[in-house]
Order: C-alpha cells, then structure tokens, then sequence
C-alpha cells in the first residue's frame, strides 16, 4: 500500500513536490490560513468554492492541487476549527459546506499574527542585507 | 482541549469505522471537478479538454482519497483492525478448528489460571511486614539427629544477637497458648512473648497506639500486651483499648497498641504479643530448646551472607561450649520459606506440570495451524500476487493466532472462575495465604499473558511456514504438504514426551499417595477428638495441683459411656516434639548420650490412641510420683538400645537426666509422629505424674499445656460438650480450645500429596488426550498429504494391510520417540524433584513400564484409525483426482 508523501505534517515541507508545471509551491501552514482567511471573509463554503476564491484572490500568482484542499479540511474539522454539513449549491445540487466556527476564528487571528511577525521579521532580515 | 489531541482522539475514534462521511468523498470530489469543468467551459474550452484540464488541476483522484483516509485515520491501527476482522472471518468459518484449539488452550489456561491465583496468594502476594526479604527465621541444627529446624536455646539465641553484625535486628519468640479471661467468655489465645529485638524486625507501625518500649523488656515491669487487629475486631469491637487491661491466666496486662489488619507473627494462631523479657539467668541456658528466632539482615546483605555469618558464630560456639554446643549448627531460612514450608515447593512443582501442559496444548493447536495453513495456500497465494509483503501475510497469521489466544483465555478464565469456589474450598483451612485466593485482576492479567505466550508459541511456526513460498504455490502444494507432516510429527514426538512426563509424574505421585494412606501411623485414628489445654501457671503453680486437675477430669471422662480419654504432650501429626538424651546400662554416658523424643503422657493415653502394646503394661493410676519410676520405649528405641533384647525390667535414664533411673515396663509399637511418610523417631514415653520428679520450668508448662485425646465409639464430635462440662466442672475459668478429630489431622497430613497427585493427574490426563489427539490428527493429515504416493503402492500391488501398517509405523515411529523421550526426562529429574516434592518411593521401574505401555497403546490406536483409511484407498480414483 503507498504512502501519500504530501501529507507529512510539518509545517515547513512544501506541497505540490511531484506537479510537473512551475507554478509557485504553496506553504503548508499557509494553506491552513488561507482556508480560515476564505472561510472568514466568505461565510459558508464548498471545497470548490473555497479553492476558486483562492486561487482568484491569488490570481495566477499562486496554484495549489485542489485536491489537498479535501485532507486539510479534514484536518481542520477534526482540530475544531472548522465544521461541515450538507447543504445545497447555486445550481441546485447537494454539495458540503463548511464554514469557521468560534475556536476557528480565534485560530485564524493568531495566525494572521504570527505570520505577520514573520513575514515582518523577514523583510527586516531582507532589507539589512540588501 | 488542545486542537492536536483533538484530532489524534477524531483519528482513533474514526479506526475502523467505515462511515457515511467516507463514502460522501467520493460525491463531493465529483462535484468539485463536475463544477471545476464548467467553469472552465464557460471560459471557452471543450468539454473534453474542460475535463482533462479539471482533473490536472485537481491533482488525482486517488492520491486524494488516499490523503483523506489517512488523515482520517491512523493507517497502522487501521491495517491491524481489517487484520483482526479478516482473522474473526477467518476463525468463524473454520469452526471445528477454533473449537479444538480454542478449548485445548482454555483448559489448560484454566488450569494454569486457578493454579496462579493460589500461587499468588501463597508465594507472591507481600508478606506482612516491610522489607520482607530481609526477614529470615533461624533455627538451631542438631546434627546427631540431622534434624535442620529446633528451637533455640535463650543462651545461644542471645549470643547470636551480640555477635553476628550482619542483623539488623533479632527477636526470640515463645508461643503459648493462654486463657484470656478478661472482658467476655473466657478463650485460649495464643500468645507470641517476644524479645527486644520485636519491633525493628518485623518493622511494622501499629494501627492504633505503640509497640513496646524498651524498657518494658526488662523483667518485673508492669506487664504490657499488643492485640492482633482481628482479636481486637471479635473481642473489643474496636472499642478505645488503650490502657485498657487485659488477663492472661490471671496476670493482668495493659494494652497498649494494636497491630494493623493481616499483620502475623510468627502464626496466625498468636493474637496477643507480650515483651520476653531476657536476664542474665538465660545467658546460662544453652540446653533447653524453647524459643522461635527471627531476624532482619541489615541492608545489604544477602541471605546467604548472613547465614554464612551465623555459621561462623555457631562453630565458635561449639569450640567455647563443647557441653551444650557440640554437635549444633543453625539453619537459616527466608520468612517465606520457613512460613510456606513444603507447600512452596509442591506449587512450584504443580506451576512446572501447568506450564507442561500449556506446551502440549500450544504443540497441538501449532499442528493444527500448520495443516490449516496447508490448506490456505492458495488463498495466501492470491494475497501475495495482489500486493501483499510476505510480512505483512505473517502478520495476518499471526493476528489469528492472537485472536485464538485470546479466545482462549477468555475461556479459560470463566472456566477457571467457575472453578474457584471448588478449588479454594479444597484448600486446607490452615494454609498460609496473604491474601484471598480468588480470580482477581492480577490472575486475568496472568492469563492474558500466558494466552499471548502461547499465541507466540503456536502461531509463529506456521505463520512463517505457510508464508514461505506463496507465489506458485499451487505447483508446489505436494511438497509443502509433504513437509508440514514432518513438522506435525514432529510436535506429536513433543507432545507425547511431555504427556508422559506428566502422566508419568502422576504415576509416581499416585502410587506414592497410595503408600501414604496404606501406611501403619501406629495408631487408630478414627473416633479421636483431640483438644487443647493450657492450665495458668498462677493457679496451677504446682504439680500436685496440675496433677489433681487431671485425676479429676479423666475420673470424669472415663464415667462417660464408651470413652477412654488420655492427655500428650506432643500429638502425633501436630508437628510439635520434644528431645532429650538418654542412657540405658551398659550404654554411653556424659556428652556422648544418645537422645530420644519423649511423650510425656497420662495413664489412658495409649489406649485412647489404640497404640498397639507389644510387651509388659502401659501406665496406670499407680505410677504416681512417690512410686518407682516407670517408662515405657516405642520398638524403634527398643532396637536403637537394646538390640533385640526384651527391655522390659531393663533399666533407662529418666526425664533427660544424668542420675535419674527408670525401669522400663512396656514396650510400644511405632507411632509416626511426623507423618505417614517419614519413619518413627525412637521415642520414650513419661508417665505425667512423675515428670514432677524432675525439675526445670519447660517440663512444667508441658505438664499445664497438654492436649486432650478422646475416644468414643460413636461420633467424636459429639463428646466434645460433654468434655467441656467436665472441664468447667472442676474449674468454671477453664477453656478449651483447637479442637480437632485425629482423622482430620491424618488427613491433613496427606493433604499436601493428595493435591499434588490428583492435581498432575488432571493435567497429565489433558495433556494424554491432547497429544492423543494430535497423534490422531498428524496421521489422518499424514494419509491426506500420501495420498497419491500410497495409491501409487497399491496401484503397484502393495497389500492394503500393508499400507495400513506403513502407515501406522510412520505415526507410531513419533509417539515411540516421545515415549523414550519423556521416560527419559522422568529419569533425569525425578530425584531432584522427588526430594523437594513429597516423599516419592526412588525406583519405580513397574508403573513407569507401565505408563509406556499405555500410552503407547493409546497412541496406536489413535492413529490405527487414519491408518486404516489409508488401507482402504481406491488406487484408480485416488490417482484420477489428480
């Protein structure tokens, strides 16, 4: 039986390691937080809904596999953050929705913080060295 | 909640579950690349291209669903619970295998789980004192005699404890049993006087109030007393007893601690402890054997250490006391030991012949899987080709033997559960335990261990067998079936030797048994109450008052109808007797005096006891104190001084001492005071009217501490009212107590071998049919996998009879070696066990022949049936099969 290799759970490793096309890799923390960031700003998504508001925020800038969107959702479910149930799409079919529930909220503003300060803590780094 | 652990718990809860949730995956990810492609379509693709470009960008189906589940769950324990459900499958329908290997486990995990609850209970549970090994009892050793375990002297005792550095603590010990007489009925207690050293050796914290004080041991002090917890339950209702006052034979005590629950020393009988105090006067004593010595070996020390310590003061003491020391060693023995005694080592016994059978059992159920295996390989076949690892098919193997080890215990434990009420209501009442014998949580945790050693010993083998090869293995089916009938023979050779070991063991046990209960004790025991007396030194000071005490009471008992009574010092069976040296005319003198045990008895008592009188008179009303003095030899002390001379008129020293003369009157058969097993000492009986002509106080409290023997013709318990009316009669204070039929003694004297013997021969009997079983079974598959090759024989003209008995040898070759193997190991062991064990007669060649034979026997025809199959093949439609 395989192993799916893209699913180890450090945060740091990168995804989309055996896609052919050149299309920036997606940080795995950051998929988390895009999640909770469209699920916040958006209110009750489907998977797909969800992949298309990220990649349209992110225009072509940014390509996840849709399909690792499904295992972290998962994830974020079983840590509490995120809750799901059936419901129906625009075009009349039935379709999972999830959406943030409270503890989900309080995750996405810690980590909006932290990457802030990191993000910060980088260019503080990239500008001394420039 | 932390998020982490939230979601490990929603992965182990999800383990297993198939649920709605998975199978919606499946829709929703249909609808995401359904939506995906029709967005893009909108955007101006075809819908060919729409789908392909979705499908990319979704990045695999499978690889998703793939990531799901393993997020969804944690992928090991999710493998090992489809294994467990595959194995469940697996076990159901194969039915008459799980039964047969499930029940042979379940017996014999039964049998090892009762057994282990006893164990624990004797030999593993804490004894009651803290720091228990450090605990040792120490006896002197009399060589002459070879006698390991006597009673201290006060002198030797006391110069063990200034010498020996390697102690921690010593204590002396004195048991009586005394009349306790204040607040209630009055009641026989045995009471424990014990030495300064009592507090740092057993190391306990009383429950209520104090131990002694130092002081208190010194002679003359206000006399304090400790009450055992259960004493205090019964007697004081756990009232406030402190300072409270307690009488034993008339001498006041203060009370002033309470031990805690289960607390014991060095009985169960001793419920009261006192201080023993120790005078100068004792430093003297170094011939009267009267104390229990423990002690405490200082951190550190070994046992081993200690006793070489103690040795070392012993053989100083025999070079300084050459008059009292000479010829005296110690013994030294953990508390355990000493307190378990015999019984220990028969557990062990048993524990080795359970683990035996649990072997035969695992060897069969392993030659089960083996063929079962067999017969799986094309389905092993079918794993491998589709993906399987050969680890991974072992793995799955092994889960069923796993799961039919725990099927297997899980039986076992609710037959042994059923079991226990009759297995501790066969336990003697006076076995030591430290804990309830019962099926507790430590004896389910014993059985699933022993259920999952055994699933590793039956499982393994075939496990890796049927694994091997699996990859065409159809071509190779012959081979492999050839080769596992080797192995099955193989594990019936095991199972027969082991089989025989055990019945061969209850063989020799059995007849040992039956030895023991023919055996002459030299007395009759049946309708013969025995119990104890102990009259109070304050009342009873002197021996004419002692004396007149008794005269009374027999006057009494002998007017009842159909009782002849009589009173002894040391009962046969009791465990207790006394020594002293002797010396006849012509015989040796001074130190190099033979010695004899000594009863010391009334008139009556011999016949009481139906002790066979083979010459002069027994003793009698007339052999008072003021008359000549008269004793009686038993036939072993006949032989041992006088040959074969009639001793009757003969002339022998009286009561231990140098000077005393007494002519001998009678002579008496043999009584086996130690038990059916081990042979009368020499032993010389005292009239107890004239011990008053010898002095010393240990004589004295013999005469006040004497047990009451009573014969009736009808049911001796019934006379036991009558005796206690004539007791209180003469004396309203005067309790008795320990009451006991000697036929109950006699039993329990036996009891020991007669576990042990009924015990190996239920497990040898379960081991027999086990290996019978699988002798059957190894043959009959033996005639499946020769199938071909034997039609090919008689195709070629071999006589059915012939084939038959090919067959029949080739079963009988293994249960042959495994005869010869495990008269074998009988051979090699039985002395060392027989000597720890109880008392096996040394060569036993006729019944050993004749469990071969047996066996042997039995193993014939358990395979003449598969043989005769074998016999009856039709050549031409086994060969078309093919």
């Amino acid at each position: 039986m395989q192993r799916c290799d893209l699913l180890t759970f450090d945060r740091s490793i990168l995804l989309n390691t055996d896609m052919s096309d050149d299309r920036p890799d997606v940080l795995r923390g950051t998929l988390d937080l895009l999640v909770l960031k469209t699920l916040d700003a958006l209110g009750p998504l489907h998977g797909y809904g969800i992949a298309r508001r990220i990649q349209q925020v992110s225009g072509a800038m940014l390509s996840l596999n849709q399909g690792t969107l499904y295992p972290a959702l998962l994830r974020l479910e079983q840590r509490g953050w995120v809750q799901s149930r059936i419901g129906t799409s625009d075009n009349n079919r039935r379709a999972r929705y999830y959406s943030l529930t409270a503890a989900g909220r309080r995750q996405l503003r810690r980590e909006t913080e932290e990457w802030r300060r990191a993000s910060a803590l980088v260019n503080r780094i990239l500008a001394t060295d420039g | 909640m932390d998020e982490t652990v939230r979601e490990q718990l929603n992965r182990l809860l999800h383990v297993g579950r198939w649920g709605r949730r998975d199978v919606e995956l499946d829709a929703e990810m249909r609808f995401h690349l359904e939506e995906l492609s029709r967005d893009l379509e909108a955007r101006g693709l075809d819908p060919a291209s729409a789908r392909i470009r979705a499908e990319r960008e979704f990045g695999g189906l499978n690889r998703t669903k793939q990531a799901w589940r393993d997020q969804r769950t944690w992928v090991p324990l999710e493998e090992l619970v489809q294994d467990v459900r595959y194995a469940i499958r697996v076990l159901r329908r194969s039915l008459t295998l799980t039964a047969l290997a499930g029940a042979m486990l379940a017996l014999a995990i039964a049998a090892g789980t009762s057994l282990f609850t006893v164990v624990d209970a004797v030999l593993l549970a804490p004894l009651p004192y803290p720091r228990a090994g450090q605990l040792v009892v120490v006896y002197e050793a009399y060589l002459t005699l070879r006698a390991p375990n006597v009673s201290v002297t006060p002198g030797t005792f006391l110069e063990w404890q200034d010498r020996a550095r390697g102690f921690a603590a010593f204590t002396a010990i004195d048991t009586r049993r005394q009349n306790l007489t204040s607040d209630g009925e009055p009641e026989q207690v045995g009471v424990a006087a014990v030495s300064r050293g009592f507090a740092p050796t057993v190391g306990v914290s009383p429950a209520i109030g104090r131990l002694f004080r130092d002081d208190e041991f010194q002679s003359g002090r206000a006399a304090v007393a400790l009450l055992s917890h259960a004493l205090w339950t019964s007697r004081y209702g756990r009232a406030d007893v402190l300072g409270r006052r307690l009488i034993l034979d008339d001498i006041p005590y203060t009370i002033v601690g309470v031990l805690p629950p289960g607390f014991m020393f060095p009985n169960p009988a001793e419920r009261v402890w006192v201080p023993l105090p120790m005078t100068e006067a004792d430093r003297e004593n170094r011939t009267g054997h009267t104390l229990f010595a423990m002690a405490r070996l200082r951190d550190g020390v070994s046992v081993p250490a200690g006793a070489r310590e103690l040795h070392a003061v012993a053989a100083a003491l025999q070079r300084e006391y050459p008059a009292s020391n000479k010829e005296w060693d110690v013994t030294v023995q953990p508390a355990r030991d000493a307190l378990v005694g015999k019984t220990g080592q028969v557990l062990k016994a048993l524990t080795g012949a359970v683990a035996l059978l649990l072997v035969v059992a695992c060897a069969n159920v392993a030659g089960l899987l083996v063929t079962h295996g067999v017969a799986r390989r094309r389905e092993l076949a079918i794993r491998a080709a589709l993906g399987a690892s050969r680890l991974r098919v072992v793995r799955q193997l092994l889960t069923e033997s796993v799961i039919l080890g725990l099927v297997g215990t899980a039986v076992g434990v609710f037959l042994a559960w059923i079991t226990g009420p009759v297995l501790t209501a066969l336990a003697p009442p006076d076995l030591l335990t430290w804990k309830p014998i019962r099926l507790d949580a430590r004896a389910i945790v014993f059985a699933a261990g022993a259920g999952l050693a055994a699933a590793g010993l039956f499982g393994t083998l075939p496990a890796i067998i049927a694994s091997r090869a699996h990859i065409g293995a159809a071509a190779s089916d012959r081979a492999a079936g050839r080769g596992s009938a080797h192995l099955r023979q193989w594990l019936v050779a095991i199972e027969v030797a082991l089989a025989v070991v055990l019945v061969g063991g209850a063989a020799l046990l059995g007849q040992t048994l039956a030895r023991l209960t023919s055996v002459d004790l030299g007395f009759q025991p049946d309708g013969v109450v025995t119990m104890t007396l102990a009259l109070p030194p304050t009342r009873f000071a002197d021996d004419t008052r002692v004396d007149a005490f008794y005269r009374a009471l027999f006057e009494r008992l002998r007017g009842l109808p159909g009782v002849r009574a009589g009173a002894v010092q040391a009962l046969p069976l009791s465990g207790n007797t006394s020594v002293r040296p002797y010396q006849v005319d012509g015989g040796p003198s001074g130190l190099a005096r033979p010695v004899a045990h000594y009863r010391i008895v009334s008139p009556g008592y011999v016949e009481a006891m139906r002790i066979p009188l083979r010459a002069g008179r027994t003793f009698t009303d007339l052999d008072t104190a003021d008359r000549p003095l008269v004793v009686v030899v038993n036939e072993t002390l006949r032989r041992q001084a006088w040959g074969d001379r009639n001793p009757v008129g003969a002339r022998i020293t009286f009561g231990g001492a140098p000077d005393k003369w007494a002519q001998v009157v009678g002579v008496v058969a043999d009584v086996r005071h130690f038990g059916p097993g081990t042979a009368a000492p020499p032993e010389m009986y005292w009239p107890s009217a004239q011990i008053d002509a010898i002095p010393g106080e240990t004589l004295r409290r013999m005469r006040r501490n004497m047990t009451l023997v009573v014969a009736a013709d009808r049911d001796p318990v019934s006379v036991v009212p009558e005796v206690c009316a004539a007791v209180q009669a003469i004396d309203p204070d005067q309790p008795i107590a320990t009451v006991r039929t000697m036929a109950s003694l006699v039993g329990a004297s036996l009891w020991l071998s007669r576990a042990a013997a009924w015990l190996v021969a239920i497990f040898g009997t379960s081991a027999l049919a086990f290996a019978l079983l699988g002798v059957f079974g190894a043959a009959a598959y033996g005639v499946t996998a020769r199938r071909r090759e034997l039609a090919v024989r008689m195709a070629l003209g071999a006589a059915p009879q012939k084939v038959t008995r090919l067959v029949l040898g080739g079963a009988l070759r293994a249960a042959i070696g495994g005869i010869g193997a495990g008269l074998l190991v009988i051979a090699l062991v039985r002395h060392s066990i027989a000597g720890r064990l109880v008392e096996i007669d040394a060569a036993d060649p006729p019944v050993l022949v004749l469990v071969a034979c047996v066996v042997a026997a039995a193993t014939a025809l358990a395979s003449w049936v598969p043989a005769r199959r074998a016999g009856r093949i039709d050549p031409m439609q086994a060969l078309r099969v093919e």
